[in-house]
């Protein structure tokens, strides 16, 4: 009985290794996680007390994205009208239906660890789905990565987890997105060859490989840029478009041909 | 242990871990900022209690702040760690003649025994959290660092919520 203590000490310190080891097999086992029920309605009930003092700063962001979409939906009618013009009959303007956005509020988000995580206030229930993109006004936020029936987890950019294929708007070239765990303010593309032409002030966009986003969502602005001489590639580094300080409402990217584009990839694999 | 102590911890368990949880894990200033407050549970906990129970509390405390946080086994293994190594630095500091169930604090430990006890216990605290968060000796100044100001802030902390007299 004397040794109960160190016998009790060991096995808990066990237990807890053995969680910090497999983390990453732990990240899909949502009751883990803070979208577990209990964790996501006490985030929730803090969100809408918290959420009042936000309310300004949301507001301007809404009426300018208000504002962007009147724009554009002046623009898109004056096109439309010239196509009817021309083609009485058959309008040959498809609407783009490959991508929907479902939107959600963030009930919980952090920006000072190593590794960052955010709660939204939807679920499967909503339509949501691991593996999926999630964006605001303001450009790229992250990847879903457990679901419950209500709420779901994302691994933002500022996350080492989170690799996304990204390319500069001007020139074209390619490169993975990654955070370096220091300022989550500030973002790395990494593997960009160093025969690449990528300038300061370039602006970054998704390159629209993978299913999870469309292509052409800001993600950042190259604000460093250098040739280390014994590397390879490019050290270039990206203020990011997104300000993960001040997240509130995002969207979820949902892809529709998500099975499709798998099955013909592994078709063409064969 | 009577209801009305065993009433007052179980309080200031759920309110640590809310405060934690709620308000420390969330402060965006320099982006490092995360002092754990939450250690003052730990730390005040009367010396009389079981050394195994103290272990399964501390274990559960972690656990909970795991579970808020998404990191899993990292707050339960720092946690139960310095509870257990918690009456080793007692012994180490407070003098043999002082009774035997106390709960620590600055009224009845004096300032300078209880500064030395809540610094050993806090940075503990924050350096293995800090570690385990970063999971490589890669930028381990950055994990210093962050040891080094939020103890701080952690110890400035838990010494406004002490009577000095």
């Amino acid at each position: 009985m004397r040794y109960g203590v160190y016998f009790l000490f060991v096995i808990l310190e066990a237990i807890s290794f053995i969680f910090v080891v497999n983390q990453n097999s732990f990240q899909h086992a949502s009751f883990l996680s803070s979208s577990n029920r209990a964790a996501a309605s006490i985030y929730n009930a803090e969100n809408s007390i918290v959420e009042y003092f936000g309310l300004s700063e949301s507001n301007k962001q809404l009426s300018v994205e208000n504002t962007e979409l009147k724009n554009r939906l002046v623009q898109i009618e004056s096109q439309l009208s010239q196509l009817k013009d021309t083609t009485t009959k058959h309008p040959y303007v498809v609407a783009d239906q490959q991508f929907q956005y479902i939107s959600a509020k963030v009930i919980s988000n952090s920006v000072n660890k190593l590794q960052n995580y955010i709660t939204l206030n939807k679920g499967r229930l909503d339509g949501i789905e691991v593996e999926m993109g999630v964006v605001n006004n303001q450009g790229v936020v992250g990847i879903v990565s457990a679901v419950t029936d209500h709420f779901s987890t994302v691994i933002p950019l500022l996350n080492p987890k989170s690799r996304i294929s990204c390319k500069a708007k001007r020139s074209n070239e390619f490169g993975v997105l990654v955070w370096n765990g220091v300022d989550p303010d500030y973002v790395q593309l990494e593997e960009v060859p160093r025969h690449a032409v990528i300038h300061v002030g370039d602006t970054l966009i998704t390159s629209g490989f993978s299913s999870i986003f469309p292509e052409g969502i800001l993600a950042g602005y190259v604000t460093k840029c250098s040739k280390p001489e014994n590397k390879t590639y490019y050290s270039i580094e990206a203020r990011t478009a997104a300000v993960f300080r001040t997240l509130s409402y995002v969207k979820v990217v949902k892809f529709n041909l998500k099975e499709e584009l798998r099955t013909v990839l592994k078709e063409g694999e064969q | 242990m009577s209801t009305n102590v065993l009433l007052k911890h179980t309080l200031r368990f759920i309110v640590l871990v809310l405060l934690q949880v709620l308000i420390f894990n969330n402060i965006r200033f320099l982006g490092y900022v995360n002092p754990l407050l939450y250690i003052w549970f730990i730390l005040s906990l009367p010396t009389g209690v079981n050394r195994s129970l103290t272990l399964v509390v501390a274990f559960l405390m972690g656990g909970l702040l795991d579970i808020f946080s998404n990191t899993p086994g990292m707050y339960a293994f720092s946690t139960v760690f310095v509870a257990f190594v918690r009456k080793d630095f007692l012994q180490l500091f407070v003098p043999r003649d002082i009774y035997t169930d106390y709960e620590p604090s600055v009224k009845v430990l004096g300032f300078p025994t209880f500064l030395k006890y809540a610094t050993c216990m806090v940075v503990l605290l924050h350096l293995l959290l800090f570690s385990l968060e970063a999971f490589s000796f890669e930028r381990y100044w950055l994990v210093l660092l962050k040891t080094l100001v939020n103890s701080f802030i952690t110890l400035l902390l838990v010494f406004s919520t002490q009577k000095f007299k």
